[in-house]
């Protein structure tokens, strides 16, 4: 015996300290994950958690084995038992954890772990800031947990010891049958989604299923119905013996049986499926609650235990005396058979009403998992093909199954709305083409079926109508036909021809999708002819999509395809013909015309005039605006087309159109003129010059003045100081607006001002002395107020001289909109005059009027820039006490959020970040909430360039306001702080698709920083993958579209970071292929660009990364305002790199498009630099 | 979706306003004259005249609440005028607005979005008689609550409506839409699913008293004729009048779809 008690004993020691240390490795490993990510060292809150749940992970175990033991004993004899004691300390940790919790949830920071916690947190706590919030705190405490306690004791016959068990057991319980319930029907549904495919997909498919294969489908299915069934029988089973007579204080061991395997093993896998693994837990109180879960597991199977043994409960109740009180609640079942079934009961109604709610995000999570487990690769090298030169390895590559039947199930999946009309299964549509995309690209074979498989289902059987007992039509079909564009780009053998024959039998729809197709497919140039060729009839489609759609095809094939002259040409030739063929079909020239447009940034120098010119005066039409939209858009090609046709251009005609009645004409037309000016003889420059003057001021249209002021302006950046004669006098442009500003007519004067704000900054004369005398005066308001408007924009010569005090005494006005106006205006001014006393316009931050207190705070956060330490507590103050729920508020909430961000953007500190997670997490006006994220995120761009976020604010007597800012214990923010807070935003429910996508956007950005960080050899992107593994865990929480794109996003960066890790062009390329597919956006490498740029600053090594992403972001948007400044930004690389033919190819690039835009800055630093470069040459 | 809140230059206190006259949505207000809502509520003229461009903007599929007040903020004040711009010049004038002022721009448009807009800005322009691009908002039983509602399904345009209809089941009180409203609208779409007819026409030979096409297809092209003549006398300008040929012309492609 004493042999089998020392062993009993050496198995309780080992599995504790196993157990230990498994619950202890689980939390330490994942916190020093997040610490990696923060830059943070594991302190004591870390070795809390992991000691926390280490231990209450043992406890459960511990007590669980030796309940096991005591039962499975058959001697007789008493083994050593430990149960009574590890039970005293469950209870404890029971009793005492949720008081723990409450205080946790009152700290300023947002801490809650599910929706009851968020509820609490953002609906009471939130209100509240430092010790009062600990004092409600204590309040929830005592009327959740001991105010229903003491109601019940005085309402029942048991001990106030016994409720007080019971109450605070059904809490953690009512968690771990949730859990159960999330793991029971994800397990049902994904198995179904996955082994039920219709017949339809079978025989397109030609894979098929056998007698033997079915059967097993069927078993596994039922299969995972079991646990179900057996919660469905505990209740069952109490309410037919009831009928029968049966009470609640008898015995049922198989009830207890039952019982313990629903909610234990099961529960416990539901716990993990469903909250460990599916909640990002970043926090001490994440890991706190699932040991807290696991209190509740174990003392849940005493229960259960009670039903199979009930002298051994006893015994354990016995051996402790503190345990006693509990004795009279295990004296019969009338206590806890009840629990047991309200468990199953959570169970079976919580599940059957998930399982019911076909259009949930639960069920579309389900389906986009399963399609990511038929898919199986984790690992890009599973994908890649490896043709590395030299010996090959002798071992035999593994031919990888995927499971084709789910993809393509989920690739045709029909649309599905929730009740806020989101299409829930287009993310899983969209992962299936993805993945489709991604197994084909390197596998002939396997793109040939999909490609068959896509035609069967998605054209050939809409083409042919015969296939009507396969019930196709049910199928959403675009994604599969956007599916055959890719990988028709590298297949065009397979897809190309089938595609254009199925062109003219198709439905309009499918018409449309396959020529978006085709359109990708016709990047290159010998594909280019063909597809021309066989789209020609539908360019002059009487329906207008239709024709549209051809014609986009085109623009695409031009704008993202094959650069040469030869390509756009041919190209172009198609819609010549069509022009000169279809001349008197209106509709077909408008459509024509209107992808000229489109196409005229890039092919500008390509295009014949004499093509255009026919369309100027075009009258053919029936219908008026048709008529009018040609001559527009003809105007319009014209103007791009000038710099490379000075000598053709049509000018009488065009400025006859500057008097034309159509605003429209007259508004194209006056920019048409602006751009023939910058490039035309010194003979026609003053005459049109002057009509630009005249109509500035003189055009009834605001939209031509505007043109017209902006023109001049672009004439004057390149002919500086140019003085036309008007009325014999040799006059300045300058000097002929500030007469203007003198005007009797309001209008007049008015524009006058507005033109000023552009003109005036490109002359070295200081206008301030005109602008005051009229400020002075103050004869016309409105005047006063554009004078200062144009202070507010001009150069630094008119801030330098500006009158403060002036100024200064306005703010004081008693019109509103004059004292909103003298803020705006010290607030630009700050720029070049930090002396500003911020006094005068933090005075205004309560105005009565809300336009000056907008301006206020928008002007705060500029002055703020030179003077953060008086300004940031000023807007901390505001956005404190401002009411940030109101909807009349919004706007000065952004306000302060937007200041705060701009500060923190020059200064970054631990106040602000704290303020701005604050009102992120808080109760907050949703609908303010991008905003903040957008602050955040531009003080992450402030880190990236300044170093790390600390303490800023000296000011005791802000603090003593403010006094929950001082006690936060962080000493520096990083980075990944900020992507932490983030991430935890993505979970946050109830938040506008456009606020997460804001947020989304801001990690995003960000990200970029952790591609190349040092790191462990034999840990490849260990920041990035917890990151995207914190990301997987929000979307369980918090299905989100925008956090999937976000998952894309790091699997996009880790791809590009492999392109750098191979010397194999090819590899590189697939490599680049692969960061593309996950990350389709040219915006988000632009920025990624910009982010290298950044640290490219400190270590140049990033010049290389810069250099990449600006090319595939061009390659994704070959025509994007952010096109012409990657290619600049490559110039100016490859220039410092002394590669200065690439460098001069690329300025000669960004240089063609930037005319296009009218950007004459940039055009000028593009001319400036092809100069210097010439030297190199 | 159609509140008048969601738009930062109604604000707060204008939405209080005009909910004293019951104009809660943007359908309500653009039932009364802006003479007759100025009157009872003592809003200046000229915030009305605003508040009507903004609302007449915010019928471009595709354009939220915010993006039709950055619109106005770069002096774009009605569809017409969306129809006639550029994208690249309507993305640098929302650039400066972003740099210059308070309004705060967190994502410029692309190219391509303007682009959109502009698109869709001229399809609310034109007269579609051919194809299905139509938005939908063109149809007159669609208020601009109906189409707020159809744009979180992604529904802009009739093409968009017909392949996504089928997978909606009840749409129209998802949308809320009264269903006599919801009947005569599918009634209409058969019309214009017709090369030839537009939402006028459409129009024209409901208020004729042909409620869809199959009683069109069994009525006589003379009787017909007669029906819509008694319409369109009625009507104070007609855009186009319709004629023995142009019902022929549309018997015919009846058949041709038909066949």
């Amino acid at each position: 015996m004493v042999l089998i008690d020392t062993l009993i004993i050496s198995l309780y020691i080992t599995v504790g300290v196993i157990g230990f240390l498994f619950g202890f490795s689980l939390v330490f490993k994942n916190l020093k994950k997040i610490n990696r990510i923060e830059r943070e060292k594991f302190d004591f809150g870390d070795w809390l958690a992991s000691i926390g749940f280490g231990s209450m992970f043992t406890l459960a175990i511990l007590f669980a084995l030796n309940l096991s033991i005591d039962t499975i004993n058959a001697s007789g004899d008493p083994l050593p038992s430990i149960a009574g004691y590890l039970l005293a300390i469950m209870l404890g940790i029971l009793l005492v954890y949720p008081l723990w919790e409450v205080f946790f949830l009152g700290r300023p920071t947002s801490d809650s772990v599910h929706d009851f916690h968020k509820f609490l947190e953002s609906r009471i706590l939130d209100r509240f800031k430092g010790k009062i919030a600990y004092l409600v705190s204590f309040g929830i405490f005592i009327v959740i947990y001991i105010i229903p306690v003491i109601v019940f004791t005085l309402l029942s016959t048991y001990d106030f010891l016994e409720i007080v068990f019971i109450w605070f057991l059904l809490f953690p319980l009512f968690f771990l049958n949730y859990f159960a319930a999330n793991g029971i029907v994800s397990g049902i549904l994904q198995t179904s989604y996955r082994r039920t495919i219709s017949s339809d997909i079978l025989e397109a498919t030609n894979i098929g299923q056998n007698k033997k294969k079915k059967f097993m489908n069927g078993f596994t299915i039922a299969i995972t119905w079991l646990p179900f069934l057996l919660n469905a029988y505990t209740i069952a089973n109490v309410l037919i013996r009831a009928a029968s007579g049966y009470e609640f204080s008898q015995k049922d061991n198989l009830m207890g049986y039952i019982s313990l395997i629903t909610t234990v093993p099961l529960g416990i896998k539901g716990f993990f499926d469903k909250f460990w693994n599916k909640k990002s837990k970043t926090k001490t109180i994440d890991f706190l609650f699932s040991g807290y879960i696991f209190i509740a597991i174990g003392i849940n199977m005493l229960i259960n235990f009670f039903q199979i043994n009930k002298d051994l409960v006893g015994s354990v109740l016995s051996q402790v005396n503190i345990l006693e009180p509990l004795i009279p609640v295990f004296s019969d079942y009338t206590l806890l058979v009840p629990i047991i079934v309200i468990q199953s009961f959570i169970t079976l109604i919580y599940g059957i009403i998930i399982f019911v709610q076909r259009n949930s995000d639960f069920h579309s999570d389900i389906r986009l998992r399963a399609t990511s487990i038929a898919f199986g690769i984790k690992d890009l090298d599973d994908l890649i093909i490896k043709n590395v030169p030299g010996p090959k390895k002798s071992r035999k590559i593994k031919e990888r199954k995927y499971d084709f039947l789910t993809l393509y199930k989920s690739l045709l999946l029909p649309n599905l709305y929730s009740r806020y009309g989101v299409d829930l299964n287009e993310q899983v549509r969209l992962k299936a083409r993805q993945y489709l995309l991604l197994i084909s690209i390197n596998d002939t074979a396997h793109a040939q079926k999909i490609v068959n498989f896509v035609f069967e289902t998605s054209i050939d059987s809409k083409v042919s109508k015969d296939s009507k007992e396969l019930n196709y039509s049910k199928y959403s079909v675009k994604e599969s036909i956007n599916l055959l564009g890719d990988i028709g780009k590298k297949y065009p053998e397979f897809v190309m021809d089938r595609l254009i024959n199925a062109l003219s039998d198709s439905d309009i729809q499918i018409q449309r999708y396959i020529l978006d197709a085709l359109g990708d497919i016709g990047e290159k140039k010998e594909n280019l002819i063909i597809i021309l060729d066989e789209i020609q009839p539908l360019l002059v489609s009487p329906l207008y999509e239709l024709r549209t759609a051809a014609f986009q095809a085109i623009s695409e094939m031009v704008m993202e395809g094959q650069g040469d002259n030869e390509f756009i040409q041919i190209a172009l030739g198609k819609i010549y013909n069509i022009l000169s063929d279809s001349y008197i079909n209106s509709d077909v020239i408008d459509t024509a015309m209107e992808s000229l447009v489109q196409m005229s940034a890039k092919v500008a120098d390509d295009l014949d005039i004499s093509k255009i010119l026919p369309f100027i005066h075009y009258s053919e039409g029936k219908d008026k605006d048709t008529n009018n939209y040609i001559i527009q858009n003809a105007i319009i090609v014209l103007g791009y087309m000038v710099y490379y046709n000075i000598d053709t251009f049509p000018l009488k005609d065009i400025r006859n159109f500057l008097k034309d009645e159509r605003n429209f004409i007259r508004y194209v037309a006056s920019d048409a003129i602006g751009n023939f000016i910058l490039k035309c003889s010194d003979g026609h420059k003053e005459i049109l010059l002057i009509d630009l003057m005249v109509m500035s001021l003189y055009d009834e249209d605001s939209d031509v003045n505007e043109m017209c002021a902006e023109s001049i302006t672009e004439f004057l950046i390149l002919n500086k100081r140019y003085e036309p004669i008007i009325d014999g006098q040799k006059i300045s442009v300058l000097d002929y607006y500030l007469k203007a500003l003198s005007s009797s007519e309001r209008k007049i004067a008015e524009k006058a001002s507005e033109a000023l704000k552009s003109i005036s900054p490109l002359y070295e004369e200081n206008i301030y002395p005109q602008l005051e005398e009229i400020i002075k005066k103050q004869e016309n308001l409105e005047l006063v107020r554009d004078c200062l408007h144009v202070i507010a924009l001009s150069g630094i010569e008119e801030h330098l001289s500006v009158d403060l005090n002036l100024i200064y005494n306005l703010t004081e006005h008693t019109d509103a909109s004059v004292r909103a106006e003298a803020i705006y205006t010290l607030g630009l001014l700050s720029k070049n005059r930090p002396e500003i006393d911020e006094k005068h316009v933090i005075k205004l931050i309560d105005d009565s009027d809300p336009q000056v207190r907008q301006e206020t705070i928008f002007a705060l956060g500029k002055i703020g820039i030179n003077k953060p330490n008086e300004v940031i507590p000023v807007l901390i103050q505001g956005i404190f006490d401002i009411d940030r729920q109101s909807e009349d508020k919004i706007n000065e909430v952004e306000l302060f959020a937007e200041s705060l961000g701009l500060i923190g953007a020059e200064h970054p500190s631990n106040e602000v970040i704290i303020v701005l997670q604050s009102t992120l997490m808080g109760d907050t006006n949703p609908f303010t909430k991008d905003v903040i994220a957008h602050a955040l995120g531009a003080i992450g761009h402030g880190m990236i360039r300044s170093g790390n976020a600390t303490k800023r604010i000296e000011n005791d007597a802000f603090y003593n306001r403010v006094a929950w800012l001082r006690r936060s214990g962080k000493i520096e923010y990083t980075i990944g702080n900020l992507v932490i807070i983030f991430i935890e935003a993505l979970q946050l429910k109830a938040i506008p698709n456009s606020i997460m996508n804001e947020i989304s956007d801001a990690v995003q950005d960000l990200l970029p920083v952790f591609l190349f960080v040092d790191e462990d050899e034999r840990k490849k992107n260990i920041i990035l993958t917890t990151i995207k593994e914190l990301l997987a865990q929000a979307y369980y929480s918090n299905y989100n579209n925008e956090i999937l794109e976000t998952i894309d996003r790091v699997d996009s960066l880790i791809s590009f970071k492999r392109s750098f890790e191979t010397d194999l062009t090819s590899l590189q390329e697939q490599f680049v292929f692969f960061a593309k597919q996950y990350t389709s956006d040219g915006k988000q490498f632009y920025d990624q660009g910009g982010v290298f740029l950044e640290l490219a600053e400190k270590d140049p090594e990033f010049y290389d990364y810069a250099l990449r992403s600006f090319e595939i972001a061009i390659d994704l948007a070959p025509f994007e305002f952010f096109t012409p400044d990657c290619l600049l930004h490559m110039a100016s690389i490859l220039e410092q790199k002394k590669e200065y033919q690439k460098a001069k190819k690329k300025f000669e690039e960004a240089l063609e498009i930037f005319s296009s835009l009218d950007e004459i800055e940039k055009m000028k630093e593009c001319e400036s630099a092809l100069t210097s470069i010439q030297q190199h040459l | 979706m159609n509140d008048l809140s969601q738009f930062e230059s109604v604000g707060f206190e204008y939405t209080k306003k005009l909910k004293t006259l019951k104009i809660k949505n943007i359908d309500d207000f653009l039932k009364y004259p802006i003479e007759f809502i100025h009157e009872k509520s003592g809003i200046d003229i000229k915030r009305l005249e605003q508040f009507s461009d903004l609302f007449d903007l915010y019928r471009v599929p595709q354009l939220s609440a915010r993006e039709a007040e950055l619109l106005y903020n770069a002096n774009i004040n009605s569809v017409e005028e969306l129809s006639h711009r550029q994208s690249i010049r309507i993305y640098y004038k929302l650039k400066n607005i972003d740099e210059e002022t308070y309004f705060i721009i967190l994502q410029l448009p692309t190219f391509a979005q303007i682009d959109e807009w502009i698109y869709f800005a001229k399809m609310l322009t034109k007269r579609i008689k051919y194809g299905l691009n139509i938005p939908l908002i063109l149809f007159p039983m669609v208020s601009i609550r109906n189409a707020s509602e159809l744009k979180n399904y992604k529904i802009f345009t009739l093409n968009d409506f017909i392949s996504k209809e089928p997978n909606i089941p009840k749409i129209w009180r998802n949308i809320n839409m009264k269903r006599k409203d919801y009947k005569k609208l599918i009634g209409m779409i058969g019309f214009v699913k017709i090369a030839g007819v537009d939402i006028y026409f459409a129009k024209i030979f409901q208020d004729a008293g042909i409620k869809n096409v199959k009683e069109f297809k069994e009525l006589e092209a003379d009787e017909i004729l007669k029906m819509v003549k008694t319409v369109q006398i009625q009507e104070i300008s007609c855009i186009e009048e319709i004629d023995i040929e142009t019902i022929k012309e549309i018997k015919k492609s009846i058949l041709e779809d038909e066949f």
